[in-house]
């Protein structure tokens, strides 16, 4: 039976929040998605008892920071327990993944006022436990008792490309300095001080040919957003921004299941589905927020999203076509490499640093932005979100 | 502990895949008949990395090689390389030994 696709209505953020990422010592994993859904409601101008639904990402909080129910805990605590919480897990994509529930819940008309928040608190772990935690996105059986680690996994993948296309050390190098050069203007940044590509390739070495400078800091940190009917939006503010197109993909949840790993089959899959929802393609994009969990994966990221022809990603870093002046400004928030990574919040920080450049707000904002992009990944390829966000 | 009884050969196709695949993912055949994984195996090198900072559980064999193999059969598996050897892309490697702990550990 061929299946009809349901009526959407149109979707609007109305308000977004994000804690500082960093090492936050007084915070716990509950006070700060508080603190980061605080903000946004109060950015949205909406009464938080109106609040009709909350989907809340999340990856390790049960293993690092030993809380489950985390959602109705956020609810408890921000005074509207009785409605609908959901936690949602999908390794570093939990964050998208909570901002799509929240999108399907609005459009498909089941709520008017729904609340997405992600979360992680990760530095009071010790790192051992953070990497064990981490690998649990790995296929156990297929790759991970070979000894396989996570930042292993992107080592192959970049090795990979390398052979394929002929992307150098140094482009990929140029990755992380670039993005820890827009960190320096991002006062909600980890890491906010210039890298060069000598530094990069000689720091400590974790997988070949990845080293330290190739990898995101361990790192707390919560974001949320406020999604109502744009039909309701300007009630509340002056400038909402459309969530105009949402896609969401399973993938390979190991290396050996995919024939190129120097590319993603769930992004691209999410992208396609964004894109034909926004009715846009890749060159409408002014400017992205991409999963930069390692420096390779920005390259692959802008090439899965269709920015760049396969394989140009490296070339095209190192012209400087994804810088804040480029073709397209890509992690102008500074990626996961300077912001930081606490993982089950990435996919809403994303957003955030999205709607402040389609406000005309961000610390490194990209002139004339109009269109805007959010890509959240998960695990090695496991999951992805692509959101695509419209000033109105 | 995992073993080598996890593992089992799709008949269709000869992947090696696991038992608690219900379908082959590289074939897409329902599983119903299959056959243990046969004790020679051969394929080359498609991508690799040497670990540096291994999960505590391995940290006494780092540095170690991870090698993804492209089998004979067009199917990939992962598995070690031989400690000492060192990883070319493109190589030749066959099953050395199988390793219950490690799982498959190829050999140039
Ligand atoms: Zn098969």
């Amino acid at each position: 039976m061929k299946k009809s696709s349901p009526k959407l209505r149109k979707v609007a953020i109305i308000g977004v929040g994000s804690t500082p990422f960093g090492k936050l010592t007084n915070d716990t994993i509950v006070s700060m998605s508080v603190s980061a859904c605080e903000d946004a409601i109060s950015d949205s101008n909406l009464a938080r008892e109106e609040i009709e639904a909350v989907y809340l990402g999340n990856y390790v909080g049960e293993r690092l920071a030993s809380e489950g129910v985390l959602a109705p805990k956020l609810a408890n605590r921000l005074g509207i327990t009785g409605i609908p919480t959901t936690k949602v897990e999908g390794a570093c994509a939990s964050g998208g993944l909570a901002l799509r529930q929240a999108f399907l819940s609005v459009a498909l008309g089941l709520h008017n006022f729904v609340l997405a928040v992600g979360v992680e608190k990760m530095t009071t772990s010790p790192t051992d436990a953070v990497t064990s935690a981490l690998a649990t996105a790995g296929d156990t059986t297929l790759e991970m008792r070979t000894g396989l680690t996570f930042p292993g996994s992107f080592a192959m993948i970049m090795q990979a490309h390398m052979a394929k296309y002929g992307t150098t050390r140094e482009q990929v190098a140029m990755v992380s300095v670039k993005n820890h050069e827009n960190g320096i203007n991002n006062d909600k940044a980890m890491f906010r001080k210039a890298t060069n590509i000598e530094e990069v390739i000689t720091s400590r070495s974790i997988a070949e040919p990845i080293r330290l400078f190739d990898c995101p800091p361990i790192t707390d940190g919560a974001a949320a957003a406020i999604l109502c009917p744009m039909d309701i939006a300007h009630q509340f503010v002056q400038n909402p921004i459309e969530l105009i197109g949402s896609g969401h993909a399973s993938g390979p949840v190991s290396l050996t299941e995919s024939d190129d790993i120097t590319s993603f089959s769930a992004s691209v899959r999410a992208a396609n589905e964004a894109y034909k929802m926004a009715d846009l393609t890749p060159q409408d994009i002014d400017v992205a927020e991409v999963h930069d969990c390692f420096t390779i994966a920005e390259i692959v990221a802008i090439e899965d999203l269709g920015f760049f022809p396969k394989g140009n990603g490296g070339p095209a870093t190192e012209q400087g076509s994804t810088g804040l002046n480029g073709e397209i400004a890509v992690n102008p928030s500074g990626g996961l490499l300077a912001k930081g990574h606490p993982v089950g919040a990435t996919g809403l920080a994303q957003a955030y640093e999205i709607v402040q450049q389609l406000r005309e707000t961000s610390s490194n904002q990209v002139d004339g932005a109009t269109v805007g992009l959010a890509h959240n990944l998960g695990g090695s390829g496991a999951v992805a979100t692509v959101n695509i966000f419209k000033k109105v | 502990m995992t073993t080598k009884s996890e593992w089992r050969q799709c008949e269709a196709c000869t992947a090696i895949i696991l038992r608690e695949h219900a379908v082959c993912p590289n074939c897409n055949e329902e599983i119903d008949a299959t056959a243990d994984i046969p004790k020679e195996l051969t394929g080359t090198i498609t991508a690799f990395t040497t670990i540096h900072i291994a999960p505590e559980k391995y940290r006494e064999d780092a540095p170690y090689t991870v090698v993804l193999v492209r089998l004979d059969n067009n199917t990939n598996v992962m598995g070690r390389l031989l400690h000492g050897q060192s990883p070319v892309q493109g190589s030749s490697v066959h099953l050395d030994y199988f390793s219950a702990e490690n799982g498959p550990i190829f050999s140039v």
